[in-house]
This record gives structure tokens, sequence and C-alpha cells, in this order.
């Protein structure tokens, strides 16, 4: 139950601004995601979210700290051995749109993992994606459209399928139901809630959202210039909140209900 | 209360055959804040964008847009940009994308004001200054001479805001003004232009898709459903008892902080 399987240990990045100027993104950022957990990250734009998946997922370098995956260090490798770790780390964006070729064929796209990492080849990837469609409760038959024929929350589950093809450790969403409507939202959330259970999915959870991140964690990340300035269990975020800005936050929430 | 506009079987086609607005009328009354919230393709811009007269020449309206009795649909170009300004104001999601982005900020609203008032330039200029403070943008001086790309999402939109204020406007159009911005700068934001509008005494019609935002500003709310006003009442009336299935079914997708959560 308590397995480690993600740590970050102070973990920085600095950019430099040209002109000498260095923007210090992410700073000494340190948390741990337990296997079959969630753990949620909120924070405003610029707060260095992103930054830190895109560490994670080795898109963008550490500075300084480290990064393990299962007990091994996975910052700083080479493009060879990162290849093999970065199968275990999927990720999923804000906008499905862009996460896919406009002319490549939804069964194609949901295939590409498999064959990527030599899983299957061509053919069987071509078959199993209708059972990765019917797994997120599309109809198989989609298969043979291109993205502008579905809609926004038919291709986000088309791009969640995807990512857990290869059956992955580790999945990262970045604001992954902020661009849907409401009543979509919801049906994503309940979809990753689902998929959790049935394949044992650890995720990492990015979002401004707090209401929509406290849904669906275990444990609540709040970040502010970089840092994090709170960590708090995600089913008493309203009571035990303590940090300012954390109930800064929370009181901007508009409700509809009274 | 005075009746500020009325729309009678309004309707919007942008192919002539589909209606993306579809036979809506309702009557809104002097200093009310209006909220319309649906979601993506229900029509609510396409709504606004016709009681402002922005839409492109290809689309066909029907029915009336009576402002002050006067129907808007039946004015020539030159009448419409003439209202827009001193009669109607708008605000968009992204004023900074409305901006000259290699113009400062106080050129800009001078540029803005001096198209519709001829007063000379130093009294433009107080009335600048006097409708920053009103945004709180206190340090004025400092924003006039910014470039747009200079100031936040926040600050910009706060810009956007003095400025459709500026001629005081009867009527306030307002599409999804604060979804751009962080949940902490919304939250002000939507606070501030709520109660501007209830002191200059302008009515305002706000398009948005968080019907959160809607429950705590309004004074009247409207629900669109493919290009229907499927609901349309007070806050009490539309959020807390609604009638709708369609409505209901919205509020019961919200993720609320009190909520149960889903794992």
């Amino acid at each position: 139950m308590e397995d480690k399987l993600l740590e970050l240990e102070h973990v920085s990045k600095t950019f430099s601004g040209g002109k000498g100027k260095t923007v210090e993104a992410v700073k000494d950022v340190s948390f741990t995601v337990y296997k079959n957990e969630s753990l949620g990250i909120v924070g405003e734009s610029g707060c260095g979210k992103s930054t830190i998946a895109r560490m994670i997922t080795g898109l963008t370098a550490v500075s300084s700290g480290k990064i393990l995956l299962e007990g091994n260090v996975i910052s700083g490798l080479n493009r060879r051995e990162q290849r093999e770790v970065y199968r275990n780390i999927q990720m999923v964006f804000q906008d499905p749109y862009s996460a896919i070729s406009p002319r490549m064929p939804v069964g194609t796209f949901l295939g590409e993992g498999l064959v990527h990492f030599g899983i299957m080849n061509r053919k069987e990837a071509e078959a199993e994606a209708g059972r990765l469609l019917e797994m997120v409760d599309l109809e198989p038959q989609l298969a043979d459209r291109l993205p502008h024929q579905l809609s926004g929350g038919q291709l986000q589950r088309v791009v969640i399928a995807r990512a857990i093809s290869i059956h992955p450790r580790l999945v990262i969403l970045d604001e992954a139901t902020s661009a849907l409507d409401v009543s979509v939202q919801k049906q994503i959330l309940e979809l990753l809630v689902r998929l959790q259970k049935e394949f044992h999915l650890t995720y990492l959870f990015i979002g401004h959202d707090l209401a929509v991140v406290r849904s669906i964690t275990k444990q609540i990340c709040v970040m502010k210039d970089g840092r994090i300035i709170e960590k708090v269990a995600s089913a008493s975020l309203l009571e035990k909140a303590g940090e300012n800005y954390t109930k800064q936050l929370l009181s901007s929430v508009f409700s509809v209900r009274e | 209360m005075e009746e500020i506009l009325r729309l009678e079987h309004f309707s919007v086609s942008y192919d002539g055959r589909r209606a993306v607005v579809d036979d809506v009328s309702l009557q809104i009354g002097q200093g009310e804040i209006v909220t319309i919230v649906g979601e993506s393709g229900s029509g609510k811009s396409t709504l606004l964008h016709g009681i402002q007269g922005l839409l492109p020449s290809s689309a066909a309206t029907k029915g009336k847009v009576l402002l002050f009795g006067q129907d808007l649909t039946k004015l020539d170009a030159a009448a419409r940009r003439k209202m827009r300004g001193e009669q109607i104001s708008m605000i968009f999601q992204d004023t900074g994308r409305y901006m000259n982005p290699i113009s400062r900020i106080g050129k800009q609203y001078t540029g803005f004001l001096k198209q519709h008032m001829h007063r000379p330039e130093d009294e433009l200029l107080a009335l600048e200054r006097e409708m920053l403070r009103k945004v709180n943008l206190t340090d004025t001086e400092r924003v006039l001479s910014c470039y747009p790309f200079e100031l936040s999402g926040g600050m910009r939109q706060r810009v956007g805001i003095a400025m459709a204020l500026s001629l005081k406007p009867k009527l306030l159009l307002a599409d999804e003004p604060t979804s751009a911005l962080d949940v902490t700068v919304q939250a002000q934001v939507v606070k501030e232009l709520a109660a501007l509008c209830k002191k200059e005494g302008a009515t305002i019609i706000m398009v948005t898709h968080n019907m959160g935002v809607a429950a705590n500003i309004s004074d009247r709310v409207g629900v669109m459903q493919n290009g229907r006003l499927s609901e349309w009442g007070t806050v009490t009336e539309v959020i807390r008892e609604p009638k709708e299935s369609y409505t209901k079914s919205l509020l019961s997708s919200i993720v609320e902080l009190s909520d149960p959560q889903l794992i």
C-alpha cells in the first residue's frame, strides 16, 4: 500500500532569461507519489506546476536535486536510457486536438505507443485500437475517424486510452479536464477513477481548479512562486488548509450552493 | 423597473439553415446584472454578438433586438458604430488581443475616447485616470505608460473594463470576461465588475460557462442549450430551484469543494 512510486528530492529548475538574468521556476520541491494513489498539484499560472511535469517526463532537465522512479534515479539520464524509463511515464495534456496529428485516424494514433515500444506490430495494434476505445466507453467504429470528427471530450478519452495502452506506472494529467464543458469534465473524472481501479494506475493530477483536483486525489500540494507551500490531505482540505494562500484559493471558488 | 433591452423571437443563423440562436425572447430591466450560461456551442456568444451587431455579414437574423424600444437590427452600419461605445460597450475574454501590441496603453485609451468624444486631451487623460482608479489600478501613470505585454492578464482585463465603462454605456456586454484569469484574480475582477456596474447604473449581460460566477453576482440567469433559452429567471429560480432537466443535469455535473470525493 505504502509503496513509493515516484519521489522528487529537492528538485529545482532555473531557466536563463538572457542578459545574465535567471528565472527560478521550481525551487527545492520534494514530494512522493505512492503506488495506486493520486497526488494533486494545484497552483496558478506561472507557479511551476507544468515545469515539474516536464522534468518528471524528461522533457526538461533538472537544475539540481533528483527524481526517482521506484527507487531508481531517472533525472539526468542519456537519451537511450530515457527511452526505457519513459515507457513507464505517460502524460495527458489540456488540449486533445494538439496531442494528435489532424490527419491521423484515431485508430492509428491509439496503436502508436504499442508499435513504438515494440509491444505489437502495426496490424495487431490496429486491432487493439477497437478494444482500447471500448475501454474508455467509445464505439470501436470511431477508430477510422479523424480527430476533428470527434468532440473534445471523446478525443480526450482517446488520448487517455493511448496513454494507458502501454501500461505505464505513472500517468501525469496536466489540466486534463480544464478545457472541457462541465458535464464532460465530470464524466472524464469518473472515467479516470474507474481506470485507476481497473488497471492499478498511479496519477499525478495537475490543475488550477481546487475542487476538481480535490475530487480525485488523496493528497494535494499547493504551489506558489515555484515552491510547494503546503501539503494537505484532499479529504480534509477545507478544514485542514493552514496557509493563507491556500485559504485564498479556496475562498476564490464561486459555488452554486448557498 | 424600466426596461432597457427586449429580444423578440430573435434568431441567428450562419448557414441559412441551422439556427445557432433559436427564437430567443427576453426582457431586461435597467441596472440588472444578467448572466447567460451554457456549454460550448450553445449559442451564448452568438447571442451577445447579435445584440451588439458584430455578427459576420453572412449571418442572417430574424426577430427584434429592442434597446429602449428602438430596433437595432434595422440600423445601418454607421448608426450602429455610433451606438457602440456610447450606448452599448463590450468586454471580451482576452482584452489584450484587441489591443495594439506596439502602442502604449495611454495612447490607445486616448485614441479610443477621441472616437466618441470631442474634448481637450487633458480632460480625456483625467477621465482615464479616474476610470483606472475605479478598477483598482491605482498606479495610473505606470499603467498608461505600459505596453500591453507589460501588464498581467488581470491588469489588461481591468483596463478593458475601464475603457468599456468610460463612455458611461447603458448596456455592457461581456463575453467570458474573467475565464482566462487565475482563480484568485477572477474572483476579484468578477466582484469588481459587478459592483462597478451597480454603482454606475450600467446594465450588464455576461456570458459565462461558470455557473458559480452566475450564482454569485446575478439578478437574473438564462440557460442556453442548442441555441434556445431553455430556462430564464432569478438565481433562486434557475440555480437553487431549477425546473428544466437540462439545468439540473448541468448543476449536478459541477464538482464542488464540499462534494464527496470521486475516489
